[in-house]
């Protein structure tokens, strides 16, 4: 049993049982984090200098992760039962809402 | 109350032109007007209008409804125990704090009110009946005990404000010695006796240290007092007279033959110096302002580039021309100071320093601190405050920060993207399952 | 319907325990009438509250006048004038240079600009409506108007923990209690008035985001935590509590969806939002006091990812994988450690770390133990500030422990913690007043809704109301059945036999109901008593009262710092003690050396050796300081006794931290150990300069007949060195009482000569010297040696 089988077989599921609108989600996860790991790779690279603009785009990407993994949460069927009172429509503006705040305070910080 | 009164006065004497002024000649008695008649000739020629009153006159006044009548005072009265008319210690003492400038002469036989004006003034003269005793270097002339002694003139003070040239002959001088702190700044060691000579009373045989000894003992001391009056006390009143200006110096031990002794040169430039013609400067303009702009700013901002320039000028006869110098210093401080530089001339009495404020924000002074001996202390403080950047004064659109702008313009684009395919994924789906 | 008590000041309201039983069950015409009445009650006893808070925190602007009072209150009154006058972004870039002299201030970067904002934007409204208020009323006023909203912000909160009953209850307790109130009385203008308020809807707001798990009640805590670090440095509170709070239900093993939703969304808009308030720059990332919200954060996400693999995964892939994961998760503490011990993590700033540690300060850090509000708390403020609620708050937190949620995990950890910090300093006491109140109110409404209850036996029959709600909330949300059945089970049966039986006579439940109110009236009254007596002093103006009840107004303050208003110029430049320094800046509009803001210990230190020192060592500081002007409160007149003498000490103290060679702290002490004035008094004492200038011509001064002159009456001693002079500094103004005493400091060219002390000459006077013959009419001097001339006699000639 390695680690590779481990993660074989994750993906033989995460392929069959996943419904399309959370693979979008987890497509755009996907980017986020990236683009996420490129910038700190890069600050280690070159230095903290404008510190509040790396910090402001770091946690820019940090913050679309959480939400996008937020919104995957309460849009998925299965945990229905645990969000009583949040259909995936208003999970969709809760996160938008949310991305307006987020956006608005990161072109402030960014300096 | 008193102190307004001492700056109006002060006010009044400094607001006349300088050279000359009105006088107050206390004397002992009215021989030495005679005695001393070359010294008192030259001053009148010079300018200056002489009252010449003796020292225990009843209608002795220095200051008239709150005005001082003189602007100088002279006291040729080493034996007087206690001045007449309103006048004493105090009132003298007021006269100095209001800016006039005082020359006493004493003797041996000085008295009380003598010794307690130059207490005040930072000096002591020495006891009673003493005199200053030299017994290598006394006159020809000396009466025995070795009092009239033979001043070189390498031992006056190196201040050509002062003294003038120091190359004239020998000075002759018989009288008491005077006791200053070495320590203190203001005061102005002008003549000094040689290395063997002391002070002490000549009758009597030595028991105790003499008080001044060698080239400790003073023979002629000044002081500029803070608010740049002169003071200068002489021990002896024989320094100024007229035998002293004319007889030739010989010294009784190597014999050199000076034909005329120095006395009359080193007088004169004394008493101008001590009634303000000589070495006198002030600030007559400040400027400070950013390089660029003309006019200074409410506040200075960190890392800014200053100018900043001062007129100096001197007093020469009646007007003020401009003062030549090459080490006026400028200091930056707050506390302690940050720059401190010598400020450069460029012409005409102005000087000018240009340097960059510190990177430390606060509260600080443009300070000129100027003191030379024999001129007036020239000192000058501009309070400036210096601020940290404002927040629109820092650096924007760093080139090492362009990958997390455009990260951050990428996540609001991504999520755009994203909400437009995610709204409208089900549609799509809609007639796939169908 | 169910008896309404009425009560002298505050209404008391009751309950309506099945008031949702009616809403979901009945859907004819009197479902609006019983939600109407709900809401019409709700309403009132919410209005009553804030009037009745409004109306007690008034006494002083009643007693006095409508003035800030204390000393902080003064730099926040004066920074919001600045920004009302001169706007926001100026007020953002303000630098004061009329603060901490040669230093200066950056006013915008190391204040919480919270306060000033919600003055300023309230000033701004009401000027656009054209209703001129000046700004000092607006802030004068403000916390009263906040303690109204605060009251508020915890009925929700505690209707979101337990019921809306308790909510009002807690609502009006908090509305008057003496805990709240020290700290938020009309013409208290500080920080603790809108923080209060911030915290207590921070946390409703959270309450609600864990219960929902809504992305948008997390956003919406998330801009409340941002409003709440504007406002306060006990914001701190905030980001440890949560964190604690969200840690204990993962112990708890109660992690649910909603919970991550809500924290993470939380934890990351919060971190970007409290680093836009400049004071607080970039210390979330950097400080060990934000350290734990970072990591519950992290360790949130692992669990959530174990979890959601676990449903994927089988359970020997999953110890593989956990095996792994344990190790990584060891090397990241690790490294965080390795951070802290090397600095790069700053460690527990001072004022934070005394709170665990606290013997630490009084060691290292006498600034922070010299000031009273740190010192420890008694037992006695404990029952001063909150009466019977301190008694009846553990009630209310075994009921929440025993009918536990994930909410009241929240509130439990929120009272346990509360309480250890209320114990350790006296001013957070203030932190522990609104869950005290919301304890304090579950408890009473229990009790309550118990024996209410059980007069109604109809109602009695369909359902308790408890149980009621519980239903409610089952039908609203299924997933709560889950893990709330077993405790709902529990509760059903303990209170249906109760219900169905007459165990308890209508005598006993009238005892206990009329018990219970006369309770809750004792403490209004005593409330109302110590607001009036203990809280509302404006410290800036004292009163004394003679035996016939007469009142005397001490205005020494103000006479003083109006005279420095008045007399000196408009650059001078005050050093006094740093207590008053926003005070003097404040009213004097002058330049100050040190104030109450204390960020530079060195700066203060100077100012410390300055008042130790004797006249001259202290001339020199103050010249290289340029100080102009000297004020120092003196109280032995009148016998106040928060005077700079008996403050003296800790000036030594602060002074001796820094400069160890040339002050000690012993040398003001006598050889037995004791701190005297009177002649027994060490010698150094009684020739420094904060001696001096207290005492300076008051040797002179004989208050009664009976004591002996120089007589100080807060120490009860006579004073040890009299009749002095001082040499480098000058009396400028005393005010009425003594109380205030303002010297001016000689410049150096007031000293123009180096005159030499008789003392110090080295040549003798004569013994015989003259003495002054001299008479208003005959003014004539005298010459030695002079030959006296008489007429009709021929001269004596002396010999030369």
């Amino acid at each position: 049993m390695t680690a590779l089988t481990i993660v074989a077989k994750f993906w033989q599921e995460y392929t069959k049982n996943t419904p399309k609108k959370l693979k979008i989600i987890d497509a755009y996860l996907l980017y986020v984090f990236l683009t996420g790991v490129i910038e700190f790779v890069y600050c280690c690279l070159v230095g903290t200098f404008p510190f509040n603009s790396f910090l402001s785009g770091f946690i820019s990407s940090v913050s679309c992760f959480v939400l996008g993994v937020c919104l995957r949460l309460q849009v998925n069927p299965q945990n229905k039962n645990q969000f009583h009172g949040i259909s995936p429509e208003r999970g969709f503006a809760d996160f938008i809402f949310a991305h307006i705040i987020l956006h608005i305070v990161v072109m402030n910080f960014i300096g | 109350m008193r102190f307004i009164n001492k700056c109006l006065c002060f006010v009044a004497i400094f607001g006349a032109a300088n050279a000359g002024g009105p006088t107050l000649v206390l004397l002992d008695n009215l021989a030495i007007k005679e005695t001393h008649s070359i010294f008192f000739k030259t001053l009148q020629d010079g300018g200056y209008t002489l009252t010449f009153k003796l020292a225990d006159d009843a209608n002795l006044q220095l200051s008239k409804y709150g005005e001082y009548l003189y602007q100088h005072l002279i006291i040729f009265a080493p034996s007087v125990e206690e001045f007449g008319g309103v006048l004493s210690v105090g009132t003298i003492t007021d006269f100095i704090d209001g800016g006039g400038n005082v020359l006493v002469a004493g003797s041996s036989q000085s008295g009380d009110a003598l010794h307690e004006l130059a207490s005040e003034c930072g000096f002591e003269i020495d006891e009673e009946d003493s005199a200053v005793i030299d017994h290598l270097n006394y006159d020809v002339s000396d009466n025995g005990y070795h009092t009239k002694i033979v001043a070189d003139s390498v031992n006056l003070i190196d201040a050509p404000a002062i003294v003038g040239n120091k190359n004239v002959s020998p000075l002759l001088y018989q009288g008491t010695g005077l006791i200053a702190d070495t320590e203190n700044p203001l005061i102005l060691r002008l003549l000094t006796a040689s290395s063997s000579a002391y002070s002490y009373n000549p009758q009597t045989p030595i028991r105790d240290y003499p008080h001044a000894v060698g080239k400790n003992t003073l023979l002629i001391a000044a002081l500029q007092a803070r608010n740049n009056a002169r003071v200068v006390f002489s021990g002896s009143l024989y320094f100024f007279s007229d035998e002293a200006f004319t007889s030739p110096i010989q010294k009784a031990q190597d014999g050199q033959k000076y034909e005329k002794s120095g006395n009359e040169a080193v007088a004169t430039m004394i008493a101008r110096w001590v009634f303000k013609e000589n070495g006198v400067i002030r600030v007559s303009a400040v400027h400070h302002h950013r390089v660029g702009e003309s006019e200074p700013p409410a506040a200075y901002t960190i890392m800014d580039d200053v100018v900043y320039s001062i007129d100096v000028q001197k007093l020469a006869g009646d007007k003020w021309v401009p003062y030549e110098t090459n080490d006026l210093q400028l200091e930056f401080v707050r506390i302690d100071p940050f720059i401190r530089m010598t400020m450069k001339p460029v012409g005409n009495g102005r000087y000018e320093a240009r340097f960059k404020i510190p990177d430390v924000y606060g509260v600080y002074q443009f300070k000129v601190d100027y003191t030379r001996i024999g001129l007036t202390h020239l000192y000058s403080t501009t309070q400036v405050s210096v601020r940290p950047l404002q927040h629109t004064q820092y650096e924007r659109f760093i080139p090492s920060a362009f990958p997390y702008y455009v990260s951050a313009f990428s996540m609001m684009g991504g999520v755009f993207l994203f909400s437009l395919v995610f709204l409208h994924y089900k549609e799509d789906t809609k007639p796939k399952s169908e | 319907m169910l008896p309404n008590k009425t009560s002298v000041i505050n209404t008391r309201k009751d309950m309506f325990p099945d008031k949702k039983s009616t809403s979901k069950q009945m859907k004819t015409s009197t479902l609006t009438n019983a939600a109407g009445l709900n809401s019409l009650i709700t309403f009132t006893v919410l209005l009553l509250a804030w009037i009745s808070g409004f109306a007690s925190r008034l006494f002083a602007v009643i007693r006095f006048e409508s003035i800030i009072h204390e000393f902080d209150p003064w730099f926040n009154y004066r920074a919001t004038a600045y920004m009302v006058q001169h706007g926001f972004y100026n007020f953002l870039n303000w630098f004061d240079e009329r603060a901490w002299y040669p230093l200066g201030r950056i006013v915008g970067g190391t204040v919480y600009p919270g306060l000033m904002i919600t003055s300023g934007s309230i000033h701004y409204i009401l000027h656009s409506l054209n209703i001129p208020v000046h700004i000092r009323d607006i802030c004068v006023f403000l916390a009263p108007i906040f303690s109204g909203l605060t009251a508020i912000s915890t009925y929700l909160l505690t209707k979101e923990i337990w019921s809306a009953g308790a909510g009002l209850f807690a609502a009006c307790f908090i509305a008057i209690v003496p805990g709240y109130i020290s700290r938020s009385v009309a013409g208290s203008y500080d920080n603790e008035g809108i923080a209060i308020f911030a915290l207590q809807i921070t946390y409703y707001l959270w309450v609600k985001s864990v219960k929902t798990g809504s992305i948008f009640w997390a956003s919406m805590t998330a801009l409340s935590y941002f409003y709440m670090v504007s406002a306060w440095g006990g914001y701190v509170f905030i980001i440890n509590l949560i964190p604690l709070h969200v840690f204990a239900l993962l112990i708890m093993n109660r992690f649910s969806n909603r919970l991550f939703t809500s924290y993470t969304t939380f934890y990351i808009l919060g971190l970007l939002l409290s680093m836009q308030i400049p004071f607080v720059g970039f210390q979330p990332i950097r400080t060990s006091e934000h350290m734990a919200a970072g990591g519950v954060f992290g360790l949130l996400i692992f669990v959530a990812t174990l979890r959601h693999l676990r449903t994927v995964l089988t359970k020997s892939e999953m110890k593989y994988f956990g095996g792994v994961v344990a190790v990584i998760a060891a090397i990241l503490l690790l490294i965080l450690i390795c951070l802290t011990y090397a600095g790069i993590v700053a460690p527990w700033s001072g004022r934070f770390y005394s709170l665990w540690d606290t013997g630490y300060a009084k060691i290292h850090i006498p600034i922070i133990a010299s000031v009273s509000e740190h010192q420890p708390t008694t037992w006695f403020s404990f029952f001063f500030d909150l009466h019977i609620l301190v008694t009846t708050f553990p009630v209310g937190l075994w009921y929440c422990i025993k009918r536990i949620n994930d909410e009241r995990v929240f509130v439990i950890l929120y009272a346990i913690s509360a309480v250890y910090f209320a114990g350790v300093m006296v001013r957070l006491m203030l932190t522990l007043t609104p869950v005290v109140c919301m304890l304090a109110g579950i408890a009473f409404s229990d009790l309550l809704e118990l024996f209410f209850k059980e007069e109604d036996s109809e109602r009695d029959r369909s359902n308790n109301g408890s149980e009621e709600e519980s239903e409610e909330e089952r039908e609203r949300s299924p997933g709560r059945a889950l893990y709330d059945k077993a405790g709902k089970l529990r509760r059903m049966r303990h209170e249906r036999p109760r219900g169905n039986g007459d165990g308890l006579g209508v005598n006993l439940r009238n005892g206990v109901v009329i018990g219970a109110f006369v309770l809750m009236m004792m403490f209004t009254l005593h409330c109302t008593w110590i607001t009036s007596n203990a809280y509302s002093s404006p410290s800036i103006v004292l009163a004394s009262y003679s035996n016939d009840g007469g009142r005397a107004i001490l205005d020494d303050f103000r006479e003083a710092y109006y005279w420095l208003a008045q007399n000196t110029p408009i650059d001078a430049r005050i050093m006094s003690w740093w207590d008053y320094g926003y005070q003097i800046a404040g009213m004097a509009n002058r330049t100050t050396l040190v104030d109450n803001n204390t960020w530079n210990n060195s700066h203060i230190a100077l100012v410390g050796k300055a008042m130790s020192s004797n006249e001259s060592a202290a001339y020199e500081i103050m010249t290289s300081l340029d100080v102009d002007y000297v004020l120092v409160i003196f109280g032995g007149m009148i016998g106040y006794s928060g005077d700079d003498v008996n403050k003296f000490l800790w000036m030594v103290r602060i002074a001796e931290g820094e400069h160890p060679q040339d002050i000690r702290e012993s040398d003001y002490f006598t050889e037995r150990g004791e701190f005297r004035v009177d002649s027994e008094g060490s010698p150094t004492l009684l020739n420094s300069l904060m001696y001096k200038l207290s005492y300076y011509r008051f040797g002179e001064v004989k208050i009664d007949y009976r004591s002996p002159s120089g007589y100080d009456r807060t120490r009860n001693a006579e004073i040890g060195n009299k009749n002095f002079q001082l040499t480098y500094l000058e009396e400028a103004y005393t005010t009425e009482h003594w109380l205030v005493r303002i010297y001016r400091v000689k410049k150096p060219n007031e000293f123009n000569r180096p005159s030499i002390p008789i003392s110090k000459r080295i040549v003798a006077r004569n013994a015989n010297s003259y003495v002054s013959k001299k008479t208003p009419r005959r003014k004539k001097g005298y010459i030695k040696g002079r030959p006296t001339i008489i007429k009709g006699q021929k001269p004596q000639r002396k010999p030369t």
